[in-house]
C-alpha cells in the first residue's frame, strides 16, 4: 500500500474535501476512459468491416429510433451524474460551515500574505490547526491570483477589488504546497508557499510566539489614524452613521433599497463611498482609495482594509472611541524624517 | 473521367489520353495563378500551407518552453522570456491554427463539393479572407518577436491592462485582424450552405460534416465580434491607463507608463511601495549596491535616489515615496 501511495498520481489527501474530489475524478476518468476505448474499438472495427471490397454493393441501413434513444439516454444519465456529483462538491466548497474561524489573505505580485484573527501575519506560509474548519477571505492587491492547495484539492481565484471566500478543513498534520494557480506575471512560478497544518497545541504555541495584537486592535489604530472617528462617532454631532454592530446587518440605502453589510459592502463603502449611501445621511464621505496604505508598517491598501474590517466586525455597542481620545503620536512623527507626508489626513 | 478501364471499351487502352487529367492543381502554374486564384480548392491549399507554417512557429515556442523545463533549476531563459514563449505558443496555436484549420482548409475544400456547388458563394471574399489572415498573422508574429507579450492567450484583465509592460495592443490588433478573416469564411459558408445546395439535398440529408461546418460558421459569426469587442476594450483600457488616475497608479509606476513605454523588470522593484528600500537598491544595482547597503556611507544616498527616481520608470507616481527611499538609503 505504501508502495502504491508512492506512485499514486494523486497528492496527499489532507482535507475532508480531498477524498470526495478524488472519488469524482476516478469516476470521471473511468467512465470517459471506457467510452473512449469502446469508441476507438468501434472506429477501427467498422473501418475494417466496411472497407472497400470487390463487391461494390453497400447494404441499405435504416435508422432505428430505439437504438438512437438508447445511446442518447444512457450518456445523458452519466452526464447528469457528473453534473449533480460535481455541483454538490462545488456548492460545499463554496460555503464555509458556521463554526469556521476567519483568516484573511492578500495575493500580490508575487507573494501571499495572511493575517490571523490574533493579528499574526505571515508571508508565503499559512499555519492552520488540524480538524478545525477555517474560512479564508481573500483579495488581491493587483491582478488575478489563485490560491491552490493540491493536498486540500481546493482552488480559488483571488480577484482584485473584492473579497472572495473559500474554506478548508485540514484533516492531517503536515506541510503542504501552496501555489498560485492563475498566471500573474513575471514571477508567477515563484509565487508559492506552504500550508502548515499543526496539532492544536502546536498551533496555539505558534500563535503565541507570533502575536502582534489582534487584527481588530490593529484595525482600531487605522480607524483613529485615518480619522474615521471624526465623522463616524457615537456622539450627537456625528456626521456619519455610527458603525457599531454594523457587520451582517441589513442597511437601508438612500435610494430605498437595502443591502447586507458584508465584507464587500464595507470594502466598497470605504473605497467608493458614493456607491451606496445610507438612508438619512448626506453623501459627504470622500473616497479613501489610495489613502489607506500604512507606510510605517509597510502595509498595503488591502492589508489595512482587512484590519479595518476585522475591527468593524468586532465593534460592539458603546465601543466607538471618543473623538478626543488620547492617542500616541504615529510612528512616523517620532522618526527623524518628519517632513514627509502623512497618510490620509483629511 | 475514371481511370479504371472498362472491359467493353478496348479502344481506350489502345489510345490513352495524353498527359494527366486537368485538375485544380494543373489548370495553371506560377505564383500569380496561386496568389490571385478564386478557386476554393486552391485557397484551401493556401490556407493549409499558411496554417502549417503557423503551427510550426507555435510549436517552436512550445519546444523552447519544454527545453527550459528540461533544464531544471538552471533556467535556460529568464522568467519573462518564458512567459512570453508560452504566450506566443498559446496565441499562435489558438488564433492562427485551431480556429482556422478545419473550416478554412477542410471546409473550403469540401463544402462546395459536398453540396454540389462549383465554388463558395463569394469566391473573391474567400481569397480576401486568406489575405486578411496572412496580414493578421504577420502582424501578430511581428508584435511577439519584437518585444513579445506575456499575458497568456487569455489576456486576463487587469493583468493585461494594468500590469503587463509588453506588446499587448499590437498583438490584440493582430488577432482582431485575423478575426475578420474568420468572419469572412463563416459568412461564406453560411450563405453557401443555405443557397447553393444541389436540388434535393435537403437540410436533413446534409452530411454530418456540412452540419458541423454550418454550426461552426454560426458560432464564428456570433463569437468573433464579442472577441473583437473585448480585445478593443483591453486596448482602450490599456491606452488610457496612463491618462486616468487609477488604483494601480498609486502603487505601480511601471504600469502607469505601460501604455507606451516598456519598463525593464529590474527597475520596477524600486517603484513598489512594499519593496523595502534596501531590497530595491540591491535588485536595481546588483553587487555594487549590496555593498553600499551593507556599509552605509555618504555616497550611498545619491546612488539610491538615482536608482529610485530613474529617468523613465518612476516619473510621476513614484514621487510619493521616492523621498522615503532616498532618505533611508
Amino acid at each position: 500500500m505504501t508502495l502504491l501511495a508512492q506512485f499514486s498520481p494523486f497528492p496527499e489527501q489532507a482535507s475532508d474535501m480531498a477524498a470526495r474530489v478524488d472519488d469524482l475524478t476516478i469516476f470521471l476518468v473511468t467512465v470517459t476512459g471506457t467510452v473512449g476505448f469502446l469508441v476507438t474499438v468501434c472506429v477501427i472495427g467498422f473501418a475494417l468491416h466496411y472497407r472497400r471490397r470487390d463487391d461494390p454493393k453497400t447494404p441499405r441501413i435504416y435508422g432505428s429510433w430505439r437504438l438512437e434513444t438508447l445511446w442518447s439516454v444512457i450518456p445523458l444519465v452519466f452526464f447528469l451524474a457528473f453534473f449533480v456529483w460535481g455541483a454538490r462538491i462545488y456548492v460545499d466548497q463554496a460555503q464555509p460551515p458556521e463554526d469556521a474561524y476567519t483568516v484573511y489573505g492578500v495575493g500580490k505580485q508575487w507573494m501571499w500574505k495572511f493575517q490571523h484573527p490574533g493579528g499574526q501575519r505571515e508571508i508565503n506560509e499559512l499555519h492552520l490547526p488540524v480538524n478545525r474548519p477555517v474560512q479564508l477571505l481573500l483579495t488581491s492587491e493587483d491582478v488575478i491570483h489563485d490560491v491552490y492547495v493540491p493536498a486540500f484539492r481546493m482552488k480559488t481565484d483571488v480577484l482584485p477589488r473584492r473579497f472572495v471566500q473559500t474554506w478548508y478543513h485540514p484533516t492531517r498534520v503536515g506541510r503542504y504546497h501552496l501555489f498560485c494557480a492563475e498566471y500573474c506575471g513575471t514571477n508567477h512560478s515563484q509565487m508559492r508557499g506552504w500550508v502548515v497544518v499543526q496539532e492544536p497545541g502546536e498551533y496555539e504555541a505558534w500563535l503565541n510566539s507570533h502575536a502582534e495584537g489582534s487584527l481588530a486592535l490593529q484595525g482600531r489604530k487605522h480607524f483613529l489614524r485615518l480619522q474615521c472617528v471624526g465623522c463616524h462617532s457615537a456622539d450627537a454631532e456625528a456626521r456619519a452613521p455610527v458603525l457599531e454592530n454594523l457587520y451582517g446587518r441589513t442597511v437601508p440605502l438612500a435610494d430605498g433599497t437595502f443591502t447586507v453589510a458584508d465584507e464587500n459592502y464595507l470594502r466598497e463603502s470605504i473605497l467608493r463611498p458614493q456607491a451606496k449611501v445610507v438612508a438619512g445621511w448626506q453623501p459627504i464621505m470622500p473616497s479613501y482609495d489610495g489613502l489607506l496604505p500604512d507606510k510605517s508598517e509597510n502595509l498595503g491598501q488591502e492589508e489595512v482594509l482587512i484590519q479595518l474590517l476585522a475591527y468593524l466586525k468586532a465593534l460592539g455597542s458603546g465601543q466607538t472611541p471618543p473623538r478626543n481620545e488620547e492617542m500616541a503620536p504615529p510612528v512616523q512623527a517620532t522618526a527623524p524624517q518628519a517632513g514627509q507626508k502623512k497618510d490620509g489626513k483629511p | 473521367v475514371s481511370t479504371t478501364v472498362l472491359p467493353h471499351q478496348p479502344q481506350a487502352r489502345v489510345a490513352p489520353r495524353p498527359g494527366p487529367e486537368p485538375s485544380y492543381l494543373n489548370v495553371a502554374f506560377g505564383v500569380r495563378s496561386w496568389l490571385l486564384t478564386t478557386d476554393h480548392k486552391r485557397i484551401a491549399i493556401l490556407y493549409l500551407v499558411s496554417v502549417t507554417v503557423m503551427f510550426f512557429v507555435g510549436g517552436a515556442a512550445a519546444t523552447l518552453v519544454r527545453l527550459n523545463l528540461l533544464s531544471g533549476n538552471s533556467e535556460w531563459v529568464d522568467h519573462d522570456t518564458y512567459n512570453k514563449l508560452f504566450t506566443m505558443h498559446g496565441i499562435i496555436m489558438v488564433f492562427f491554427f485551431l480556429v482556422p484549420v478545419i473550416p478554412a482548409t477542410l471546409g473550403n475544400f469540401l463544402v462546395p463539393m459536398m453540396i454540389g456547388a462549383k465554388d463558395l458563394a463569394f469566391p473573391r471574399l474567400n481569397l480576401a479572407s486568406w489575405y486578411v489572415y496572412v496580414i493578421g498573422a504577420a502582424f501578430t508574429v511581428w508584435a511577439m518577436l519584437s518585444g513579445g507579450v506575456d499575458t497568456g492567450w487569455t489576456f486576463y484583465t487587469p493583468f493585461s491592462t494594468r500590469a503587463s509592460t509588453t506588446n499587448v495592443i499590437p498583438t490584440a490588433v493582430g488577432i482582431l485582424i485575423a478575426g475578420f478573416s474568420t468572419v469572412f469564411t463563416g459568412l461564406n459558408f453560411i450563405v453557401t450552405i443555405h443557397r447553393m445546395r444541389a436540388p434535393g439535398l435537403t437540410w436533413f440529408r446534409l452530411p454530418l460534416f456540412l452540419w458541423s461546418m454550418y454550426a461552426t460558421s454560426v458560432i464564428i459569426m456570433l463569437a468573433t465580434p464579442v472577441l473583437a469587442m473585448t480585445l478593443l476594450l483591453v486596448a482602450v483600457e490599456r491606452a488610457t491607463a496612463s491618462l486616468t488616475r487609477t488604483w494601480v497608479a498609486t502603487r505601480y509606476c511601471s504600469s502607469t507608463s505601460s501604455g507606451s513605454t516598456p519598463t525593464r523588470r529590474s527597475t520596477s522593484w524600486s517603484c513598489r511601495p512594499w519593496a523595502s528600500p534596501a531590497r530595491s537598491c540591491r535588485v536595481s544595482h546588483g553587487k555594487i549596491s549590496s555593498v553600499i547597503t551593507s556599509s552605509p556611507s555618504p555616497a550611498s544616498p545619491s546612488r539610491c535616489s538615482a536608482s529610485s527616481s530613474g529617468p523613465t520608470t518612476c516619473s510621476s507616481a513614484a514621487s510619493r515615496f521616492t523621498p522615503r527611499l532616498s532618505s533611508r538609503c
